[in-house]
Formats: C-alpha cells, structure tokens, sequence
C-alpha cells in the first residue's frame, strides 16, 4: 500500500480528507472547479483559488478491475479502479470499494459516493456505491 | 515546414531483439547506431548532432564517442523518438547540424544495465492522486480511459480483440517479431486477464533492443551512395496534453493525438487519402482505435468496425502496424523508434510484410499515459 505525501499546496486537500470531506478549488474569476490542486486556475491563471467542501457525489466515468498485483503498492487484487466524475465537475482517479467486480462494464455510470480509508496517518479517498 | 527537405538516410534496428541478455542498455544504443551509420555509408565521426531520451543523452553521447554540437535529449516516453526526428529535422535545415543520429535503446526485459524509471515520489501527483489507488503499472493507468470509449461507441472486448488479430496477421509473416502466431478473437479474449477488460494479449510485451535513425538535409541524401534509397520527412507534429489520466479532458479522444496530427497533415499539405501505410503506436490494444479516430482517419465509433472488416490488415485499403505493432513485434519501453523503423522499411521496399506501392507513411506516437504525441508524415523519395 503506497502512502501519499501531501506538498504545502495539496496540503488543505488532504486536511479535508482527514475530516471525511472532499475538497477541491473553485477558480473565482472563471468559477470553475479543479484538480488536482494548484495556487492558479490551469485554465484562465487567476490566483484567487479558494477551496470548496464537495457533495463528495460523483458517477463512475471509466473503470478497470485490476487483477495484477504490484509489490508495495498494490496486494489487494481484484479490485475496482475508476476515474470518478464528481458532482461538481473534475475527475479523479480512485479505487471503488464494495462493488460486484465480474462485470466491468456494469460499473460504468454507477453513482457513488466518497469514503475514506485511512493509511499510513492519511485519509485516502475511495468511493462506494450510493445504496 | 519539412516539406521532404530533410531526409533519412540510415535506419536500423539491433541486430537482436526480445531477449538480449548480453548487451547492456548503453551497448544497445551502440550496436542500432553503428549498424545504422553503415546503413548509409557514415561513421561515428561524421555525426555532429545527436538526440536521445533514455538514458540521458550526456551517458549516451560520450559513450558513442560523438562530440556533437547540437542536442537534444526530449523525453516524453514512448514518442520521443517522433520528437527527436522533428527536431533534428529542424536544426538541419536551421544548420545546426550536418549529420543528425537519433538512437533508442532499451533493456526492458532483461534489464541489462538499464536506468531505473524514477518511482513517483510520495509528494508527486503520481504519488498523491494515483499510486494510493493501486494505478501503479501502465496496464493499470494507460487503459483506464478505455472502458469509457469503447462503451460511448456501443462497442467492447471484441473491438479490443480485433485489434491484436489484425496484427497477427502481419506479424506472422515477421520473422523477428515477438508474437507470430495467428489468433481469433475468442483466444485474444480468453488470454490471461490483465485488468477487465485487457487480457494479456492486449498488452504488449517487454523486450530488449533498439534502433537508430541517420538523417541530413536532402540535397546531401541525394549525393550519398546509399544502400536503400533515402526516406524524405514531408511532415511533423507533436503536443502534450496530461500528467495525470484524470485529467483527459475527453475521456474517448486524446487531444494530442488531434493536435499533432493535424500539425503533421498540416506541414506536410497531405490529406488523409495520400497515406499509404499507417504505423499506431500500440502499447495496449486500445490506443489505434483511438489513432484511427483522433487522427481523422475513421469517423468516430468507426474505428472497431473498420479494423474488423480487415481494413488495417494485409491486403487491406489502410495497412496499419505492419510489423504487428508493438502487441506483436517488440516493445522495449518506448517503442516509438521501432514505428519509425517500420515506414521506413515500408518505404523503401525492405519490409518483411511489404505494402505494395507504399509511397506516403503516417507515423503516430504517444507518451506516458496518454502524455505526449508525436507525428510524422514520412515519403518514399
């Protein structure tokens, strides 16, 4: 299992985390959401980047089932990976805990929802099914 | 931009490739460049320009002996060597350099003295946003987006599947490749699972070898004494698009894909219906539908049905991956050298499975994951 490291500028992310909450930027000029996190907007480079506290909702975009496992990063195969849309609007990728893992394809355009799972002192954000 | 100005003249791969336990990585460099230097009559001496991704181009230069006064060490994985062509080709016709050599070498398989891939760092995007996942290995990262493609076209494993047995079918008639034999969709499909929905046969494999490429401005390719006859450069592209898989702004198109190529059919002032020969770069069987696609070559969700109706494969109106790509043929790392090697082959009738009349060649590469592209629109002289 890998254990992430937040830098000073992911830092409020993974604060949010540890508190059960998903976090990203929103940009206030061009009032669009983010990720990953940065002190600028990627899309318009406005600076003023205020973090907003995520429905944590998303649907599943794209997914795999992992099979292979890689040493110390990943023994707990099989296993759901997913790129997850938020709500909101970004994209990340995360593992998807709790879910049917013989059909792939069934997995595409799930609603679910954050948890977090901690490790190694971090709160790592997954996602589960919304029952 | 190159407009067949700047010409190949030398191309080789390593005398050996898939399992070459007894050259290290820097000695692979070395072998794909000597053979392609005596391809067109030159020597280490003649070289004064040089590019290279991995190792560093400041390990490989020296160890080649070259004193070059141009420079390039690019990396942005498996298409590196499209870019280093690209650039060469500028700074030939910019006069930085007379004689440029472009060498790929790699110990993928057996690990010979091969620099270690830098691990993500825990404070890395990679290592904050990916690796906790588990996404740690390019079948577990590059494919990701792949679900999502294939279901906005209503299509699925087989269209995965067709791709290998499209490229079976030249890689058969390959000697050196990899994997020869003949496969139906139903062997691809119940191969080992990789991650659902890639089985093993999807991915490609690891191996050992290299290649090298030799090019000069074409006034002085045509006072050459040349084995084979030069391949010109008609046109280029390259782009980036993301660091991390998350963030592809269409999960079911590569922007770099579009935007390189269109650069390449751009500078080239080529259309679609000029090529001949179509080389994809295929780390995993998704990556020519979305080649065939982005690059405009099919509409979209055509790409499935027109691998499958035998387009791409021998005798087909786009021969597409001739040497069986890099699910079949070899793939080091970055395979993008070997794609270049192949037009090259293609166009100047030295191909193990040869395209009749071949005369215009699209080379598309990619990087990382879903990273970088690089193009290049490559003619028969």
């Amino acid at each position: 299992v890998f254990v992430p490291a937040p830098t000073p500028v992911t830092a409020p992310f993974w604060e949010g985390t540890s508190k059960g909450l998903l976090r990203m930027q929103r940009c206030s000029s061009c009032e669009k959401p983010f990720f990953y996190p940065r002190s600028f907007c990627p899309r318009c480079g406005g600076r003023d980047v205020p973090w907003v506290t995520l429905s944590g909702r998303g649907t599943i975009a794209s997914a795999l089932v992992l099979r292979r496992a890689v040493p110390t990063i990943l023994d707990d195969v099989p296993r759901a990976l997913a790129l997850v849309e938020v709500d909101e609007g970004p994209r990340l990728m995360a593992h998807v805990r709790a879910v049917p893992l013989d059909d792939v394809w069934a997995l595409l355009g799930r609603p679910v929802r954050a948890a977090f799972v901690r490790t190694g002192g971090v709160a790592v954000p997954v996602f589960e099914p919304v029952a | 931009m190159h407009g067949g100005a700047i010409a190949i003249v030398g191309a080789a791969e390593t005398e050996r490739l898939g399992k070459v336990p007894e050259l290290s990585v820097l000695e692979l460099h070395a072998d794909a460049a000597l053979r392609a230097l005596a391809d067109c009559g030159l020597g280490l001496r003649d070289v004064d320009g040089f590019a290279t991704a991995w190792p560093l181009v400041t390990d490989v230069g020296p160890y080649l002996g070259l004193r070059p006064r141009w420079l390039d060490g690019t990396l942005v994985g498996g298409c590196s060597a499209m870019l280093h062509v690209r650039h060469a080709a500028a700074a030939l016709a910019a006069g930085l350099c007379d004689v440029a050599l472009v060498t790929h070498g790699q110990s993928g398989r057996s690990g010979v003295d091969d620099p270690v891939w830098p691990a993500p760092a825990a404070t890395s995007l990679a290592g904050q946003f990916e690796l906790p996942h588990g996404a740690a290995i390019p079948p577990n990262l590059f494919t990701l987006p792949a679900t999502r493609f294939l279901a906005d076209r209503g299509m699925g494993p087989g269209d995965l599947a067709e791709v290998v047995v499209a490229q079976r079918r030249w890689s058969a008639g390959v000697p050196r490749a990899l994997r020869r034999e003949l496969v139906g969709v139903d062997d691809v499909l119940g191969a080992p699972m990789v991650a659902d929905p890639f089985t093993r046969d999807m991915c490609c494999p690891r191996t050992d070898g290299g290649g090298a490429l030799v090019l000069v401005r074409a006034e002085r390719a045509a006072s050459m004494d040349l084995a084979a006859p030069a391949v010109l450069l008609l046109g280029s592209g390259e782009a980036a698009d993301n660091a991390l898989v998350a963030e592809m702004e269409d999960l079911g198109s590569f922007g770099a894909f579009r935007r390189a190529s269109a650069e390449a059919f751009r500078t080239a002032g080529l259309t679609h219906a000029d090529v001949d020969h179509l080389m994809v770069y295929d780390a995993f069987a998704h990556v020519p539908l979305y080649g065939l696609e982005d690059l405009g070559f099919v509409g979209r969700g055509e790409s499935g049905a027109f691998i499958a109706d035998g387009h791409t494969s021998p005798g087909g109106q786009l021969p597409m991956n001739t040497n069986g790509g890099g699910l079949s043929y070899t793939h080091t790392g970055m395979y993008g050298m070997f794609a270049i090697q192949e037009a090259v082959r293609q166009l100047q009738g030295r191909a193990a499975m040869a395209v009749e009349g071949a005369r215009t060649s699209f080379v598309q590469g990619v990087g990382m994951m879903f990273g970088a592209a690089g193009s290049l629109v490559l003619g028969a002289a």
